[in-house]
């Protein structure tokens, strides 16, 4: 088990080590003086009427040297948790990353929940009456649901529940005045969520449909057939528990789609997130906070998928033994 | 091994009926399947109409008219007009156009990608291969629309940079596929024993690995289109996709984010959500089709 654990991170430091290489040749693309990335504006200021003194911090970031060098001079910097400074709002990057980093996770986390309550049970019920009405029924929404655009999808339940119904906020992260109203902050959150959340929702509802229907034409369940247990108990003892392990890969394969559903789903909402900032970053033309952006979320979704990999070997003994070489 | 000298020639004989068989039998389950027809007449007409229609109807998706400035659907403008006074009908076909135009491009360009780092680190092995799936997994590592956002801030807005750039970031799916299916096909027994009789390496390759190669590149391509199609209009509606004056379903929605024109102006923005659900949803019908029809474990359910 430690063995397997060991060789999973190892195999992910290359990768990382990539996603910092690009990360590096984006902030490189940043317009004009490389200091501006790099340096606090108000020392920038001072500096940039002294010739000499601009030559020296050219020195001291390491922009004089040849690229290896230089990445290295960056990548050191980072490491210490300096990502640079923003060309466009010229604030420090984890400074407008950071207080940004909850709000995305917050909506996240309640998307997944949404995917998870209603994927699983909903594609369980398509397997049992497969080719039955409620079948034809859950799998015609999921593919429309699947195939209309988040912003679509967004701006129509912001026109039926928030607008006509009036049941629900329809942006923002609270009401402004009520910050540390609880109640407030959830309601708040529903709509944006189960918007961010039907792409996933369709998607494990499939993948549940198609592992249920896998498991359920297994031996095993014909032997807890024929050995009388209740038609309940074989399918969420027998069925479930074994079809539910080829879904922990899906969830790992959710977050990136998440992440990216994030982008639409918070200009949409105008939710103060990560993705929202993306969007910002690109039409301000300000390839230093794409470079952050990237990174965090890269470093995520790597360590994401070495938890959704652990856990599926936790899952399924089988995969530690097969995955070996 | 006297007798299997005399069965290997017929061996291969076997494999080459029977592959052309399978091409007969997936038709056939394509055929067969109802949601990929349904998808195949519903696409067929979306191109037929974004194509050709504008070729006979005068339909200018850029004509201004001041009569026509926020009007409801009517006689002469059938699905009204927009905040500009122009044709919602005309903008939604002559959106569609680009979309398709966006959806197939980007589809060429990856496939075009995928396939080349598939094969060349399916055939070179050893570093190579580790170094280009190392960055297969790098790609894949970051969200496919942050990382195309970069790239558009960078290469700048515009249908030709969406499309190139879409393709830059959807390659890996391709690539892992021909690799994979390069790497078994190698140890398969079919083609071990192509290779027994003596067959020629260029004969192997193109009678025997190129077409079980193309089945699944169908269907990766297939569902590439869709899901190229979702990120055009995505990032048309952020405004960084196809510029305005081009029309694009997605530009087309933007407008909604204002209250007043998501509650009582739906017909401007409404009609092109339900033009991209549609393209969209044929297609992937299609390629659930060609999936099922394509998967030879396909035997086993049907």
């Amino acid at each position: 088990m430690g063995a397997y654990f060991i060789r999973r991170i190892i195999i992910a430091i290359p990768v990382l080590i990539g996603l910092t290489v690009l990360s590096f040749f984006i902030i490189s693309l940043t317009p004009g003086d490389p200091l501006l990335a790099r340096m606090n504006p108000e020392a920038l200021a001072q500096t940039a009427a002294n010739p000499e003194l601009l030559e020296k911090a050219r020195e001291r970031f390491g922009l004089n040297g040849p690229l290896p060098v230089q990445y290295w001079n960056w990548l050191t910097g980072v490491v210490q948790g300096d990502l640079g400074y923003s060309v466009s709002t010229r604030r420090p990057i984890i400074d407008e990353i950071g207080p940004r980093i909850w709000p995305s996770l917050s909506l996240m986390i309640a998307a997944s929940m949404f995917a998870i309550a209603f994927g699983i049970p909903a594609g369980v019920i398509a397997a049992v009456k497969q080719y039955g009405r409620a079948d034809y029924i859950l799998s015609g929404v999921t593919i429309v649901l699947i195939s209309t655009p988040s912003f679509v999808i967004g701006l129509l339940a912001i026109y039926i529940f928030g607008v006509n119904l009036g049941w629900l906020p329809v942006g923002e992260l609270y009401t402004f005045g009520k910050e540390d109203d609880v109640i407030d902050r959830i309601s708040h959150l529903i709509l944006p969520g189960l918007v961010l959340g039907t792409f996933g929702a369709a998607l494990i509802m499939r993948y549940t449909r198609a592992s249920m229907l896998d498991s359920l034409g297994s031996d095993y369940i014909t032997t807890a057939k024929s050995k009388g247990l209740s038609s309940r108990i074989i399918i969420i003892r027998h069925g479930l528990r074994n079809a539910l392990i080829p879904i922990i890969t899906v969830l790992a394969f959710l977050m990136p789609e998440l992440i990216a559903g994030a982008v639409v789903t918070e200009t949409v909402f105008n939710w103060p997130g990560l993705g929202q900032l993306s969007v910002i970053a690109a039409n301000a033309g300000d390839p230093s906070l794409m470079m952050g952006i990237i990174l965090i979320v890269g470093i995520a979704v790597i360590v994401a998928s070495i938890i959704a990999d652990f856990g599926y070997s936790v899952a399924d003994p089988r995969i530690r033994y097969t995955k070996g070489s | 091994m006297s007798a299997s000298e005399g069965v290997q020639p017929q061996a291969t004989q076997v494999v080459t009926v029977e592959h052309e068989g399978l091409i007969r039998l997936a038709a056939r389950r394509f055929r067969r399947h109802r949601l990929a027809m349904v998808g195949l007449v519903m696409l067929t007409t979306v191109i037929i109409i974004a194509v050709f229609l504008p070729l006979i109807l005068p339909l200018d998706p850029l004509a201004t008219d001041y009569g026509n400035i926020r009007k409801p659907p009517s006689e002469g403008h059938l699905l009204g007009g927009d905040i500009s006074g122009r044709d919602v009908w005309a903008r939604v076909v002559h959106g569609a156009r680009v979309s398709l135009v966006a959806g197939f491009g980007a589809m060429l360009v990856f496939v075009t990608i995928g396939t080349l780092i598939g094969l060349l680190a399916g055939t070179l092995g050893g570093w190579a291969d580790q170094g280009l799936m190392r960055f297969t997994d790098i790609i894949l590592a970051i969200p496919p629309l942050l990382l195309i956002i970069v790239f558009i801030s960078i290469a700048g807005p515009g249908l030709g940079s969406v499309i190139t750039v879409i393709g830059l970031v959807f390659w890996p799916a391709t690539a892992r596929l021909v690799r994979g299916q390069l790497l078994s096909l190698r140890e398969a027994e079919f083609v071990t024993a192509a290779r027994v009789v003596g067959v020629r390496d260029r004969h192997i390759i193109l009678r025997h690995m190129i077409p079980n190669i193309f089945g699944p590149l169908t269907v990766v391509a297939t569902l590439g289109v869709a899901s190229a199609i979702l990120i055009e209009a995505s990032l048309s509606f952020l405004g960084l996709g196809v510029r305005p004056p081009t029309p694009s379903l997605g530009d087309m929605i933007t407008p909604a984010r204002s209250p007043t024109v998501l509650q009582d102006l739906i017909w401007i923005w409404l009609p092109a959500g339900i033009a991209i659900a549609v393209i969209v949803m044929s297609v992937n019908w299609i390629g659930d089709g060609l999936r099922d029809a394509l998967d030879p474990r396909a035997n086993r359910r049907v």
